[in-house]
Formats: structure tokens, C-alpha cells, sequence
């Protein structure tokens, strides 16, 4: 057996889902005697209880890293629930990586497809806040927009302005807001309390990075209506027009625009 | 000889940030620093001001039968251009087979063969990145029968022909000894001291019939023992305190710290350079 072929028999052994000793039950001989002939053993401590030592430690650091990467995502599932979660997405799809840290990547997309779903609608868009939290944790670094730039533009300029939206931002709407599901799994809340009822639309939330934090909140929908305009490329002049067209007063999207710019969601502006 | 650190971890960003660490030196597992910004860059710039700092990897997997991917090695180049580390240093492992990682550091079978495998592999590692890299010796629970050379006379042989560095672990020894069954003070003096530039010091938990890697607590009087007899073996090697679960408050690791300072400066007087 050369190198490839041990490291792979080693592979195969310690990602069999319910550990070596059911990996060799149902192996062929060759396997078996391969198993027999790569490893060493003592008399008090079996080549199959050694190994068994790298299967645990495979799967539970993996479960380790989503479980702290998708928190509130674990929570909402519950221990059992996010356990079988993950031996389905560890099965499904091995880490590709190196670095461990991108190994949930493909996650919220799983959880979409998964049966867990029909019992808890609302894990794909929590797991998606929190992957989007996790990239935006360590973004290339930006500028944002000083308040007195915009203070020296002209009054006529204003409603063709555009504004450059920081890329360590993310707005997300869905039934559900994360906000609140957070500050009860934070709050050490048990998960049947969770508010996980829908809304009877779409809710919005804006995750961004400010001073090097990571933050989230729940946007109101006028406010959410004005920022997706800004997002989506839209002049003042749009911004305010959306405002209004969501029962907003255009007064207010001068106050929001001075609460993003000092949160660091905008970059530049332009006419 | 850098002194004395200790590996930089999450709950002492915050530390770090706002009055600095009062260690010699720090080391930063690279790949939690692959990323382009944010608060964890911000940290090593901080730290970078005031001290050396050493580069850790743990995923580069140099044993794998596959080779290391460019596309990893692009994102490390990428964070030794920024930091400028005293070493660059992952584990003398493999950890990937037919394109999947496994996360783990897992053993090499101690044969010619894989030897070959590592030397070319470190010597292409060593080329793109422009510099030598040290290797670590892992703990392990299983041994290979086709195996036939010692842990530590595959280890110096890796170094030699490859001429790359040793980060040697204590611990690791200390695991491995009572795992596998041997006197790790045969370890130490198989290992080529010139080749040894860092000390890894950390704790490991004793489970029934084996002892486990997990850097959980401080470093036990067995380490500490081993420890003084590398110093002995070795001369002053730059040491470093790893503690990887349940992480304690700064003032603690720091003890630690400095207890590995004490412990040295106790052998070799105030000759051991800072810390």
C-alpha cells in the first residue's frame, strides 16, 4: 500500500458516520486486511479503538465550528436536531478547503434542500445571516463616508446623487427577522420560546460592520424600501420617491442617510 | 532567540487591541488571519508594532499525498507579505486525501517513502514561499507497521534533507511518549538542536489507556520537566504557551509565560535573551 492508498483507507475509516468499528463491518476483506495489515495495536488498545480516537475528533470538530459559526441556527434546531443536521451536511459535502472556517460556506444552501425545514422554515435565512456575519467579520477594510463631504454638497446637486454602498454591509429580507431570534437565544431563552412566528410579509435585516464590529438589526420597511434603492444604485431623488411611496415622510431619509453614513454603510457619493 | 510568548487567541483580541500584550512575542494561527480586514487584521498590526510575531499554520497538510494547493499557499504568501513573521511553521502531517480535508493533523507512517514525499513537498513549499518554514511534530494514537525509523529520526531526517526548521512540541512529546511507549528524552536526543528554533508548551488530558492533545489548562509538571531537560539538550530555544480550550484570562496565560521565562532564565542565568 503506498501513501495516497493508506492516507485514503485512513480517510474512508475515520468519515464512516458511526465510527471504525461499523466502517470494518461492512467493508470487503481487502479492506479489512488492509485496515489489519496498516495500523499497529497493543493487547490493551485495539488499531480500531486507536483510529476511532481521529473519527470522533474528525466529526466534532466540524460540528464544533458550524455550531459556533451558525449559533442561533443551532439553537432554533436544538441539540439533536442540529446533530443529525450536521452528520447529513459532513456526509453530503466534506470539507473542499483548507481553511476550516469556509467549511459552513455551502451550509445555509443545504439546510434549503434539508427535511428540517418543513419543522423549522426559518433555519436556511438564519444560517444565511449568519454565514454573511461570519464574511463580513474579517472584509478588506473600507473608508466610509465622512458626514462633512456630504454637509458641502449644494442643495440643487441632491437629487441626482448616488451613494456608494460598503461592501461590509447586507441586507436580507425574509419572514423572519433575526434580531429578535438572536437576542433570545443570547438571552438564554429556551428555543420553544423563540419568536419564530412569520410576519404576514417580508421583513428586513441589515447586517454591517462598524468599527470593526459586526452588528444586525431589524430595519423598518420604509426605511428597508430607502436603503434597498440606495443599494440597488438609485439617486436622492429615487431614495426620496420610494420613501414616499411607503408612507414616509422625505424629511426622514435625511435622518436615515446620517445614521448610515455614521454606521459606515456608505462609502462614497457621486452626482 | 525571540523569548518567551504565547499563541495569540480570540478572547485576548480585545486585550491586544487596547493596552498590547506584555509577551515577548506572539504566534497567530494563520489561517484565522487569511482574511483581506476587519478586527482580527487590525489585531496582528497592533501586536506587529510592538512585537516579533510567528506564523502558525494548520491546515497546510505537507504530508498529504496531494499536494499543498496553490491557492492556499497564494493566500499565506498574501499574509507573510503583511506581517513579515519571525517564522512560518505548520505540522509535519497530512490531512487531505481524494480532495477533502480532513481538519486534523494526522500521522505519516515513519517510511522512506513518505519521507520522500515531505522533503519534496517542503521544498516546493519553501521555494514559492521564498523561505524556510518550520515543521511541528504532532501527537498521535497510532503507529503504522510498515513504519521503520523512530518519530524523531523521521522528524531530523525531514529537517536535514529538506532544510527546513523544527518547531518542536513538549507536549507532543510527552503524548506521544506515553502513547507509543518510549523514553522521550531518546526524542530529544535524536533531534538536530541547530535545526530547533521554537518550543511549543502546552497540556493534554490523560483519558483511560491514552493520553489526548487537547491544550486544555496549564502546562503539567511532566511538560515543565521535559521542558528543562530541552533547554538542557538544546540551549535557548524561543518557547511558547499554547491553550486552546477553555482559554483563561490574560493574567493567567501570562503566569505561564512567564514560568516558561523563569524556567529558562533559572538554566541559563540571564543569558536567554528577553523575557
Amino acid at each position: 500500500m503506498d501513501l495516497a492508498e493508506l492516507q485514503e483507507l485512513f480517510l474512508r475509516a475515520i468519515a464512516w458516520p458511526t465510527g471504525v468499528a461499523d466502517f470494518l463491518a461492512q467493508a470487503d476483506a481487502g479492506t479489512v486486511a488492509a485496515f489489519q495489515d496498516t495500523f499497529a495495536e497493543t493487547p490493551e488498545f485495539s488499531r480500531v479503538e486507536r483510529v476511532d480516537i481521529y473519527a470522533e475528533s474528525y466529526f466534532w470538530r466540524l460540528f464544533e465550528t458550524l455550531q459556533t459559526q451558525f449559533a442561533v441556527t443551532a439553537w432554533l434546531a436544538g441539540e439533536a436536531g442540529f446533530r443529525n443536521l450536521v452528520t447529513d451536511y459532513v456526509l453530503a459535502q466534506p470539507s473542499r478547503d483548507p481553511d476550516l472556517r469556509r467549511f459552513g460556506a455551502s451550509f445555509p444552501a443545504f439546510l434549503s434542500a434539508h427535511p428540517i425545514v418543513q419543522a423549522h422554515p426559518y433555519l436556511p435565512f438564519c444560517s444565511e445571516v449568519e454565514l454573511t456575519m461570519m464574511h463580513l467579520l474579517d472584509a478588506a477594510d473600507i473608508t466610509p463616508l465622512p458626514l462633512e463631504t456630504i454637509a458641502a454638497i449644494p442643495a440643487d446637486r441632491w437629487p441626482q446623487l448616488r451613494f456608494v454602498p460598503a461592501p461590509t454591509l447586507a441586507l436580507i429580507a425574509s419572514p423572519w427577522p433575526y434580531s429578535p431570534l438572536s437576542e433570545a437565544c443570547r438571552g438564554g431563552r429556551p428555543a420553544s420560546e423563540a419568536p419564530t412566528e412569520a410576519a404576514p410579509g417580508n421583513v428586513h435585516t441589515l447586517i454591517w460592520r462598524e468599527r470593526m464590529h459586526v452588528m444586525h438589526r431589524s430595519v423598518p420597511p420604509s426605511e428597508a424600501e430607502v436603503l434597498a434603492t440606495m443599494i440597488a444604485g438609485g439617486t436622492f431623488e429615487a431614495m426620496c420617491a420610494a420613501a414616499d411611496a411607503s408612507g414616509a415622510r422625505i424629511e426622514a431619509v435625511a435622518g436615515w442617510l446620517h445614521r448610515w453614513i455614521e454606521a459606515e454603510l456608505i462609502i462614497d457619493c457621486a452626482l | 532567540m525571540l523569548g518567551h510568548g504565547v499563541g495569540l487567541r480570540v478572547p485576548h483580541y480585545k486585550r491586544a487591541l487596547e493596552e498590547g500584550l506584555d509577551v515577548d512575542w506572539v504566534e497567530a494561527i494563520s489561517e484565522n488571519f487569511f482574511g483581506e480586514g476587519g478586527r482580527p487584521r487590525r489585531v496582528l498590526e497592533r501586536l506587529r508594532r510592538d512585537m516579533p510575531i510567528a506564523l502558525h499554520g494548520v491546515g497546510m497538510g505537507i504530508g498529504s499525498a496531494q499536494p499543498v494547493a496553490q491557492d492556499y499557499l497564494d493566500r499565506l504568501q498574501r499574509l507573510i507579505e503583511r506581517v513579515e513573521p519571525a517564522w512560518v511553521s505548520d505540522h509535519l502531517c497530512w490531512g487531505r486525501a481524494s480532495g477533502h480535508h480532513t481538519h486534523d493533523l494526522l500521522p505519516l507512517p515513519h517510511t522512506e517513502e513518505s519521507l520522500a514525499h515531505v522533503v519534496g513537498e517542503v521544498a516546493r513549499v519553501q521555494t514559492i514561499l521564498g523561505r524556510q518554514i518550520a515543521l511541528e511534530n504532532v501527537s498521535s494514537y497510532v503507529t503504522y507497521r510498515q513504519s521503520d525509523m523512530d518519530e524523531w529520526t523521521f522528524l531530523a531526517e525531514v529537517a536535514e534533507r529538506a532544510d527546513c526548521l523544527i518547531l518542536l512540541d513538549i507536549n507532543n512529546i510527552v503524548v506521544n511518549a506515553h502513547n507509543h511507549g518510549f523514553d522521550p528524552l531518546d526524542y530529544l536526543a535524536g533531534v538536530p538542536p541547530a535545526r530547533v528554533v521554537q518550543l511549543h508548551l502546552a497540556n493534554h488530558s490523560k483519558r483511560d489507556r491514552y493520553c489526548f492533545d487537547d491544550h486544555r489548562g496549564a502546562v503539567p509538571a511532566e511538560v515543565w520537566t521535559l521542558y528543562e531537560a530541552a533547554l538542557r539538550v538544546l540551549g535557548p530555544v524561543s518557547t511558547l504557551v499554547e491553550w486552546d480550550s477553555e482559554i483563561p484570562p490574560w493574567e493567567v496565560l501570562r503566569a505561564e509565560q512567564r514560568e516558561a521565562a523563569a524556567r529558562a532564565e533559572a538554566i541559563f542565568g540571564g543569558d536567554d535573551g528577553p523575557g
